[in-house]
C-alpha cells in the first residue's frame, strides 16, 4: 500500500469486468469531453440556445439521421455548397451581360427534400458586396433558376438584393408564394407541366393550390393528373438538378456598368451559398429547431462531466472534510454538525432544486451561472452522507493505539488529522465519490426535463426539449433516444467504476 | 443516559431539523423575490379583468372606476401581503403551517392537480393526490422489496455466479438509465406505437375517486392506468435493491463470527437465521422503511412524464405558480413523514440491536 497505491489500485480494478468496461469508457468519455471543449466555438451556446432561428436556418427541421438509407430506408441527400464570391460565370450577350453561380444537386432516390418545411432549397448570400453609386446604395433584382433532370427550366424567384455589405442574406425561394404565387404557377404550367408532360394548361391551372401548398413536390417531382377527377399529384424526379442564381446587367445603362465592374472581382457577396434541404442529415439528425443533434450530444460531453465532477467532487470532499472534523474534535462543534446533518439529510432534495431552478430564472440571466446556482444547491444539499459515514470512521481512528501516539510525540492536531486520518478515509471516500457523479449527472438532467432551463447545451435540455414537443417528437426517435444513452452511459461508467472500487476498498465483498 | 433520554433528544433534535427545513423553503421562494413577482403577475391580472367587467357597466364615470380600481388592488396588495417585507410573509407561511393550519390554495392550476375548483384547502388537495402516488410509488417499491429481499440474499450466497454477475451488470445499468427517461420510452413504444398502454394518464385520478361506486371496474381502470408507470419504476429501482441486500448480507457472511459458528458445525440454517439474518436486519430495514417513506413524496420528474397526478405533480404546479402555501405544506408533510419514518428506525435499532439497548 505505501509503494504507488495508485496503481495498484487501477490494477485492482482493470482484474474486474465492471471494472474493465468503466475505465475503457472512462478514458473515452474523458477524451471526448477534451476534445468537444477544445474545438467548441465560442458562440456555440448563444447559437445553441438564443439564436437558433437564424444560427441553423439551412438545416432540415426534425429529420432522421443519413445513415437510415444504409438500412434501406430511402433519403434525399442534404446539401451544402459554398461558392466563393469571385468564382462566377460571366455571359456576355448583345446588350446584356450575366453573372451567375450554380451547382448541382443529384437526387439518388425517389424522395421529395425537406419533408418538413417544403423550403426545398435556399440561397444564402454572406458577407454582401457594397456598391453605392451616385451616394446611392445599389439595389439589383437576383433571379433564381433550376434545371430539372427532365430538361425543365423553371424560374424559381426574384429578389431585390441591396448592395449594402450586409453579413447575411438568406434567400427563400419558396416565399414567391406569397406575393407572385400566379407567376411561379403560371411559369410552372407553361414550362414543366405542358412542355415537358403535354398537360393542358388550364388543368394545370385549376391546380394552382396544388401547386403552392406541395411547392418542393412540383419544384422536384413529376406532375401527374389524375383522369377522373382532374387533380395533379407528384412523383420525385430522380436525377441531377442543376441550380443557379443569375444577375442581368445592361451594357446600355452606365450604373449597370458601374455596378458590374464593382463585381468583378469580389463578386456579388464574398460567399454564395446553397442549399438542398435533404429529408436527413448528419449523424444524429436534427431537432424541430433545426439544430444539428450530433453537435449538441458532442458539446453536452463537457457540460456533463463538469457538473458530474463539479457537484460530485465538491460534495463528497465537503462531506468528508465536515464528517473528519466532527468525528475527531467531538465535543460542541460535533453536535452542532450532527444537527446541521439532521436538516441536510432531510430534506426533500428535488423540490428544493426545482424552486431554486424556477427562482433563479427572474434573477440571474447568464447560462453558466445559473447551472452553477444549481450546482451549488445540489452540493449544499448532499454532503450529507459522506459525512455520516466519514465520521464514524474517524471516531474509531481516533480511538486507534497510534493515535495517542503520534499525541504523544507531540503531532499538532492537523498533522494527525492530515497525515493518519484522512489518508484512511480516502478510499472509501472514492467509492462514494464515484458514486454520485452520476447522481449530480442524472439530477441536472431531471431538472431540464422539468423545464429548469439554465441554456447551457446539456443532454438533458435536449430530452426536455424533446419531451415538450410531444407528440410530434414520438415520432423522432432520433431525438429522444441519443441523449438518453448518453446520459446513461456516461452514468453507468461511474456505477461501473463505484462498484469494482467499492470491492477494492471493502475486501469483504471481494470474491473469495 | 437511559434509552427514554436517547430517544426524546433525538425526536427534539429531528422536530428541530423539520422547522428549519420549512424555513429553508420560505426563504428560498420569498428573498429571491420569486413570490413576489408571480403575485404582482396575478394581481395585475385580475386589476384587468376588473376593469373590463367595470367598463361595461353603463353609468360609471372614469373617475369612479378608477376609485373600485385602487381601492380593489390595495385590498389585493394587502391580502397577498405584499406591503410587508418578504420575512414576513415567509414567517407567516411557516407560522400557520407548523400550527398544522395546512391554509388554502388561491391557484387553479394546482387545485386542479387534485381536481377541486380554485380556492381549495391544502389538506384537501394533498388526500386526493396522495393515493395516487401510493398507487404508483409505493407499491413499486413494495414490489421491489418483496422480490429484492429474499433474492438478494440467496445472490450473496452465490457470489460470483452467472446469477449474481447478472443481477450487478443489472443493478449498475438500471443505476444509471433515468427513470424517466425509460418512461419516455414506454409510454413511447407501449403507448403510442403498440397502443397496449394509456398515453394520458390522468384518468386514474376518476377511477381512484369513484372506487367504490362500481369496485370491479375500477380496479380494472386503475391496473390499466398504473401498470405501466409500476412496471417502469420497478425496473429501474430493483437493481439498486438487489445490490445493497446482496452487499449487505455477503459482508456479514465473511465476518469472522460467522466463520466461527460453521466452525462449530451449526447447521446452515441456523447460521443463515441467528447469525447473518439477525445482523443484517438493521441496514436492510432501514433502506425498506426510508425507500418506502421516500416514494410518499413523489418523484417529480418520473410524475411529470406521466403526467400522473400525483404528490410530484402537485409539487410541480406549486413550484411553477409560486403558490407559497401548498409548496411549504408539501415540505412541511413529505419532511415530516421521512423525520417520523427515521424517528422509527431509531426505536426499532433499539429492538434489533441488543448492545445498543444495554448500552
Amino acid at each position: 500500500m505505501s509503494v504507488t497505491p495508485e496503481i495498484s489500485i487501477f490494477r485492482e480494478l482493470w482484474s474486474q469486468t465492471l471494472g474493465k468496461v468503466g475505465l475503457v469508457l472512462a478514458v473515452i468519455i474523458v477524451a471526448i469531453s477534451i476534445a468537444a471543449a477544445i474545438t467548441m466555438p465560442p458562440d456555440f451556446v448563444y447559437n445553441w440556445s438564443q439564436n437558433y432561428e437564424r444560427a441553423w436556418i439551412e438545416y432540415p427541421k426534425l429529420v432522421p439521421p443519413e445513415w437510415i438509407s444504409r438500412f434501406g430506408v430511402p433519403i434525399a441527400k442534404h446539401m451544402i455548397v459554398h461558392i466563393p464570391g469571385e468564382n462566377y460565370n460571366l455571359t456576355r450577350a448583345k446588350y446584356t451581360v450575366i453573372v451567375r453561380y450554380e451547382t448541382y444537386y443529384t437526387l439518388d432516390k425517389p424522395v421529395f427534400p425537406d419533408p418538413r418545411e417544403g423550403r426545398g432549397l435556399l440561397v444564402i448570400l454572406r458577407n454582401l458586396n457594397n456598391i453605392t453609386y451616385k451616394g446611392e446604395v445599389v439595389t439589383k433584382p437576383l433571379e433564381v433558376y433550376i434545371e430539372r433532370p427532365d430538361g425543365g427550366k423553371l424560374w424559381l424567384t426574384s429578389e431585390m438584393i441591396k448592395f449594402a455589405g450586409q453579413d447575411m442574406i438568406v434567400i427563400q425561394p419558396q416565399q414567391v408564394l406569397i406575393l407572385r404565387a400566379s407567376e411561379f404557377v403560371n411559369k410552372y404550367c407553361i414550362y414543366i407541366a405542358q412542355k415537358i408532360y403535354h398537360i393542358n394548361i388550364s388543368i394545370c391551372r385549376n391546380n394552382s393550390e396544388t401547386i403552392k401548398s406541395r411547392y418542393v413536390e412540383a419544384v422536384f417531382g413529376i406532375p401527374i393528373i389524375d383522369n377522373k377527377t382532374g387533380v395533379m399529384s407528384f412523383k420525385p424526379l430522380v436525377g441531377k438538378y442543376r441550380i443557379w442564381i443569375q444577375m442581368k446587367f445592361s451594357r446600355l445603362s452606365d450604373r449597370d456598368m458601374y455596378v458590374l465592374d464593382r463585381i468583378i472581382g469580389y463578386g456579388i457577396a464574398k460567399d454564395v451559398e446553397f442549399v438542398v434541404i435533404g429529408s436527413a442529415y448528419g449523424l444524429l439528425g436534427t431537432d424541430l429547431n433545426r439544430r444539428d443533434l450530433a453537435q449538441g450530444i458532442f458539446y453536452g460531453f463537457p457540460v456533463a462531466l463538469l457538473i458530474g465532477f463539479f457537484a460530485a467532487v465538491a460534495a463528497t470532499f465537503i462531506g468528508m472534510f465536515i464528517g473528519v472534523m466532527s468525528g475527531y474534535y467531538g465535543g460542541k462543534l460535533d453536535e452542532v454538525v450532527q444537527r446541521i446533518i439532521d436538516i441536510v439529510i432531510n430534506v426533500p432534495l428535488l423540490p428544493i432544486l426545482v424552486l431554486v431552478g424556477v427562482a433563479i430564472q427572474t434573477i440571474i440571466q447568464a447560462p453558466f451561472w445559473r447551472l452553477m446556482v444549481i450546482i451549488g444547491f445540489l452540493i449544499a444539499f448532499s454532503w450529507g452522507g459522506v459525512a455520516i459515514i466519514t465520521r464514524s470512521m474517524a471516531l474509531s481512528i481516533k480511538a486507534e493505539p497510534y493515535i495517542e501516539a503520534a499525541v504523544a510525540a507531540g503531532a499538532s492536531h492537523r498533522r494527525i488529522v492530515f497525515k493518519h486520518v484522512i489518508p484512511q478515509v480516502i478510499p472509501y471516500v472514492f467509492a462514494v465519490l464515484v458514486f454520485s457523479v452520476p447522481a449530480a449527472i442524472l439530477t441536472e438532467a431531471g431538472l431540464s426535463v422539468l423545464g429548469i432551463y439554465h441554456g447551457m447545451p446539456t443532454w438533458g435540455l435536449i430530452l426536455a426539449e424533446a419531451r415538450r414537443a410531444m407528440p410530434i417528437s414520438l415520432e423522432a426517435w432520433w431525438w429522444i433516444l441519443p441523449p438518453g444513452i448518453m446520459i446513461s452511459l456516461t452514468s453507468f461508467t461511474f456505477v461501473a467504476l463505484g462498484i469494482a472500487l467499492e470491492t477494492v476498498v471493502e475486501p469483504r465483498l471481494r470474491r473469495t | 443516559m437511559g434509552v427514554g433520554v436517547v430517544l426524546i433528544r433525538r425526536a427534539i433534535a429531528l422536530a428541530i431539523a423539520l422547522v428549519v427545513i420549512v424555513f429553508i423553503t420560505g426563504v428560498i421562494m420569498s428573498a429571491t423575490g420569486y413570490d413576489t413577482m408571480v403575485i404582482k403577475a396575478i394581481i395585475e391580472t385580475e386589476i384587468r379583468a376588473l376593469r373590463q367587467q367595470l367598463s361595461q357597466k353603463p353609468g360609471m364615470s372614469s373617475e369612479q372606476i378608477e376609485e373600485i380600481i385602487r381601492k380593489h388592488k390595495e385590498f389585493l396588495i394587502e391580502f397577498y401581503g405584499l406591503n410587508k417585507p418578504w420575512y414576513y410573509r415567509v414567517f407567516r407561511v411557516v407560522q400557520t403551517v407548523l400550527t398544522l393550519k395546512l391554509g388554502n390554495s388561491t391557484t387553479e392550476e394546482v387545485c386542479a392537480v387534485g381536481g377541486l375548483p380554485a380556492p381549495c384547502r391544502v389538506s384537501d388537495l394533498v388526500l386526493a393526490v396522495l393515493p395516487r402516488t401510493i398507487i404508483m410509488l409505493t407499491i413499486a417499491e413494495i414490489i421491489c422489496a418483496a422480490i429484492a429481499l429474499p433474492i438478494g440474499p440467496w445472490l450473496a450466497y452465490r457470489r460470483g455466479s452467472i446469477a449474481d454477475r447478472c443481477a450487478i451488470t443489472y443493478a449498475a445499468l438500471f443505476n444509471a438509465v433515468p427513470v424517466w427517461w425509460l418512461a419516455m420510452i414506454f409510454i413511447f413504444v407501449l403507448g403510442y406505437s403498440l397502443k397496449i398502454a394509456p398515453v394520458n394518464y390522468r384518468g386514474i385520478a376518476s377511477a381512484l375517486a369513484t372506487f367504490w361506486k362500481d369496485p370491479l371496474m375500477n380496479f380494472i381502470q386503475i391496473l390499466w392506468y398504473s401498470y405501466v408507470p409500476i412496471t417502469v419504476v420497478v425496473i429501474s429501482f430493483l437493481g439498486s435493491w438487489l445490490y445493497y441486500t446482496r452487499s449487505m448480507v455477503i459482508r456479514i457472511v465473511s465476518e469472522d463470527f460467522v466463520w466461527a459458528a460453521k466452525a462449530r458445525g451449526l447447521p446452515e440454517k441456523l447460521i443463515v437465521r441467528r447469525y447473518i439474518l439477525r445482523v443484517a436486519a438493521p441496514p436492510i430495514v432501514t433502506y425498506t422503511i426510508l425507500s418506502l417513506a421516500g416514494s410518499i413524496g413523489g418523484f417529480i420528474i418520473t410524475e411529470s412524464v406521466f403526467d400522473w397526478p400525483g404528490m410530484g405533480t402537485l409539487y410541480y404546479q406549486a413550484i411553477f405558480n409560486a403558490d407559497a402555501p401548498v409548496l411549504v405544506g408539501l415540505v412541511f408533510i413529505t419532511t415530516l413523514v421521512y423525520i417520523a419514518a427515521r424517528f422509527v428506525l431509531e426505536v426499532l435499532y433499539i429492538l434489533l440491536d441488543p448492545r445498543v439497548r444495554i448500552s
